[in-house]
């Protein structure tokens, strides 16, 4: 069973695709999402997001427990949303539809342009977190390599990037052992209290953190022996190979990411 | 040609105490050294200062003279050294990065920048030699520790190394695993001409010496013996190390010295045979695993209907491969993991009707890793957690964790910071962070794992001492020998069934049952086999007069 983060080789469409065209994709989709602002028209993206979220087969269990963390995330979005009070942050809103007020609550105003905002920032960052869960679930570490090495990127980078990878889903598997261990001592997280919680879980956080150290060490040294130590030095001969789908892939997120880049940056379409 | 030239090599991590002293030797093409040495004595200082690690990626000072495959590896480290040498490490899982088998493989050559042709023939070249072929598209993590560990050795091989420095490479593995692994590295050494320097800590001594050509004994950073593995283990100098001589190698050198045919002499010896007294227990059951099945949400079934008894002051080894279910069933039995049907049942009571508190002090269970248990500043504190836990008052802490260290003996590394012990001291220490709540029954996966001879046998008299005191003790172990020498009962679990059980000797002496699951029983039942069916008599018999002649000289 793959952990949490961890690439599974499957078959679907998503798995199949070039790395290269996979992240044209997902950059054209992540560089509109930039630029739109018009919840419609971000509702639109995050649809296609779930979408491929769908057909890579992703475990949706992976947005479940990213849902704390989101779910913080979403509250600054509210924040943000709502102390922007004035009809003239808006510059392709009508202002009286901007500055129209829903709710007044002391002396907070809330406008409808802000309210607006507030929904667009939590899909784009519902759509963001799922775009990335599912090429992380269908791109191998060896894809990675060839892709990141063919673009350039500095080897150092490429190394430190595939070492995160690695290490998060083993990591998580350490702390459910971990925790065990510490339960048969008679530890438990049983307090309301944050500080006392902080404080119950310091059995669990030092021999996991005393571990990772450990655990980034071997996996460092593993990773130099099999040639990350040759740093700088090697370039990439891997020359990718391209299906028609892939190539259909390419160029409709060239035409769709251009497409609707011109008409936002021209007609101001999809901003708010 | 000579792959490597050591001379007058000395190692020091912090310029005063030298880890390695004067070591001077050389390797050959095609050679199959064992560096054997316990724990400490320098093995993995030296394999790393011949990876180029040390001084490059590990802090050291090193003087003296280390080439390999003629390049100096103080002036060009690990990198120069990428299809040279190639290194594996005992933990397989920590040297497999991707998620296929053949993904895996390819990673080295990728990573060294070669055409996409290149890596694809060396990574089927890989495949091929280790015998994973069929296996390409396979999740490494979904294989046995052996297959893994020939991934890992494919991945190493895949950047065409002509020298292997293997780390105890089978110390993790389950009996069959050692096997293949050891199959694959005697296949690469005589079949594609690549030098083998594997360590040993003594554990697999006997399996590892049969694929050797030369022995050099390590001890505290100095080289104490060098030459062919059969002059070199039966000196003396093998045993005052604390290390046990290969059970074969004992037997031989007894019968030369007796100038009489094994026939004979195991003839002789079962006329002298005298009756071993059996360890009996009381027979007070203490804990009841009835019918238990156990699937994992993945819907793999670990455990099928598993049934045993474990009773008051007797030590249980269960074994078996990796897989079989072994720990899952020691996680039901101390009632972590809660069975789909059939139950545990301690002092006649469902286990899981104990509260957490209650079931902790009933059965308690040690891990492998003590990493995942250690935490405190020093010894002390660490085996006084638990009753902190349980808020005892002060005065009874500190008597009972004097107590417990003394049963240890942890008195002198009692203030003691966690981080500086050694592996054998840790391994104690989690032992007794555990013991202290005296639980009735103590389950112990691998306590032996990654420690040298004589630390095992240290930690097996403790456990089995506190057998004298009526707890019970279950181990888990893939270590045959000391099942044997020291559990009152054995057994042996396969494909989550429990396949036998019975007194070590019954069980050890059906070695078609566990020749069948690979499981490779102590050299006394194997050679008395062999001879029980040259000879026409009872195995029993052929193992009584052969533990006979090994002790006594026949």
């Amino acid at each position: 069973m793959p952990m949490i983060f961890e690439y599974e080789p499957r078959n679907t469409f998503l798995h199949k695709l070039n790395p290269i065209a996979k992240v044209i994709m997902l950059l054209s989709i992540f560089i509109v999402l930039t630029v739109y602002w018009d919840p419609r028209f971000v509702l639109t993206i995050t649809l296609i997001s779930t979408v491929l979220y769908m057909v890579s087969k992703t475990p949706p269990k992976w947005l479940l427990i990213v849902l704390p963390v989101t779910v913080i995330r979403f509250i600054e979005s509210l924040i943000l949303g709502i102390s922007q009070a004035q009809g003239a942050y808006f510059h392709y809103l009508p202002p009286e539809v901007a500055s129209k007020v829903i709710a007044k609550i002391g002396p907070i105003t809330i406008i409808y342009g802000g309210i607006l905002w507030t929904i667009s920032d939590i899909l784009k960052i519902v759509s963001t977190i799922m775009l990335t869960f599912s090429f992380i679930y269908t791109t191998s570490l060896n894809d990675i390599v060839k892709m990141l090495s063919f673009f350039r990127v500095p080897r150092k980078l490429i190394y430190v990037f595939v070492v995160a990878l690695k290490l998060v889903p083993d990591i998580l598997r350490e702390i459910n052992t971990t925790m065990i261990a510490q339960r048969l001592r008679g530890w438990e997280l049983s307090s309301k209290n944050p500080i006392k919680l902080v404080k119950q879980a310091i059995p669990l956080a030092y021999p996991f953190l005393r571990k990772t150290i450990g655990y980034v060490d071997t996996l460092t040294v593993m990773a130099y022996v099999r040639g990350f130590g040759a740093s700088g030095k090697m370039e990439s001969k891997w020359k990718p190979k391209f299906n028609i789908s892939d190539y259909i892939v390419i160029a409709t997120s060239f035409i769709g990411a251009s497409l609707s880049l011109y008409y936002a940056l021209e007609y101001g379409i999809g901003l708010i | 040609m000579k792959i490597v030239e050591v001379e007058n090599l000395r190692l020091s991590y912090d310029g005063v105490r030298r880890v390695l002293d004067n070591i001077s030797f050389e390797v050959s093409k095609g050679e199959f050294i064992v560096i054997l040495g316990r724990l400490g004595s320098g093995k993995t200082s030296l394999l790393r200062v011949l990876s180029g690690l040390i001084p490059h990626v590990y802090y050291g000072n090193v003087e003296g003279e280390v080439n390999v495959c003629g390049k100096n590896i103080v002036e060009v480290g690990a990198e120069g050294l990428i299809g040279c040498v190639g290194l594996v490490i005992d933990d397989p899982s920590k040297q497999i990065f991707n998620l296929t088998v053949e993904d895996d493989v390819a990673f080295g050559p990728l990573n060294m920048g070669l055409s996409e042709e290149e890596v694809l023939e060396r990574t089927r070249t890989a495949i091929k030699a280790l015998g994973l072929t069929g296996l390409e598209k396979r999740n490494p993590k979904e294989l046995s520790g052996g297959q893994q560990q020939r991934v890992a050795l494919a991945g190493v091989f895949a950047l065409r190394p002509k020298l292997l420095l293997l780390d105890e490479p089978i110390s993790m593995l389950d009996p069959i695993g050692k096997i293949e692994v050891l199959k694959s590295l005697r296949k690469l050494n005589r079949d594609y001409g690549v030098s083998c320097i594997i360590s040993e800590s003594g554990n697999d001594l006997e399996e590892v010496v049969e694929i050797a050509s030369r022995v050099i004994v390590l001890d505290k950073g100095k080289i104490v013996a060098d030459g062919e593995p059969e002059e070199i283990l039966s000196k003396n100098i093998v045993e005052k190390l604390g290390f046990e001589k290969p059970f074969r190698i004992k037997l031989f050198s007894k019968i030369r010295r007796m100038n009489m045919g094994l026939e004979d002499i195991v003839k002789s010896a079962i006329i002298n045979r005298r009756e071993s007294g059996n360890v009996t227990y009381n027979g007070e059951e203490i804990l009841n695993v009835k019918n238990v099945k156990y699937a994992y949400p993945n819907g793999v079934l670990a455990l099928k209907d598993i049934s045993l008894s474990v009773y008051k002051g007797e030590m249980l080894g269960i074994i078996g491969q990796n897989g079989s279910g072994k720990t899952t069933l020691a996680l039901v039995m101390a009632g972590v993991l809660e069975p789909q049907s059939g139950e545990v049942r301690v002092y006649g009571r469902n286990i899981r009707e104990y509260s957490l508190k209650e079931r902790i002090r009933l059965v308690n269970y040690v891990f492998q890793n003590p990493d995942n248990q250690l935490f405190s500043e020093t010894v002390e504190e660490e085996v006084a957690f638990a009753l902190k836990m349980l808020r005892y008052p002060p005065k009874v802490i500190s008597q009972k964790v004097t107590e417990v260290l003394r049963i240890f003996g942890l008195e002198k590394y009692r203030k003691m910071p966690i981080s500086e012990l050694t592996k054998d001291v840790k391994a104690l220490t989690s032992l007794a962070s555990i013991y202290i709540l005296e639980p009735k029954v103590l389950i112990v996966d691998e306590p032996t794992n990654g420690l040298d001879y004589s630390s095992s046998l240290k930690i097996m008299s403790i456990l089995k001492e506190l057998t004298l005191k009526d707890k019970s003790v279950v181990i888990i172990s893939h270590n045959m020998k000391l099942i044997h020498r020291f559990c009152d009962r054995v057994v042996v679990i396969h494909n989550g069934q429990v396949l036998l059980q019975g007194k070590p000797n019954e069980v050890f002496k059906k070695i078609s049952v566990l020749r069948r699951i690979s499981i490779k029983p102590p050299p006394i039942f194997e050679v008395a086999y062999e001879l029980s069916e040259k000879l026409g008599i009872d195995s029993e018999r052929a193992i009584a007069a052969l533990e006979l002649i090994v002790r006594e000289g026949g």
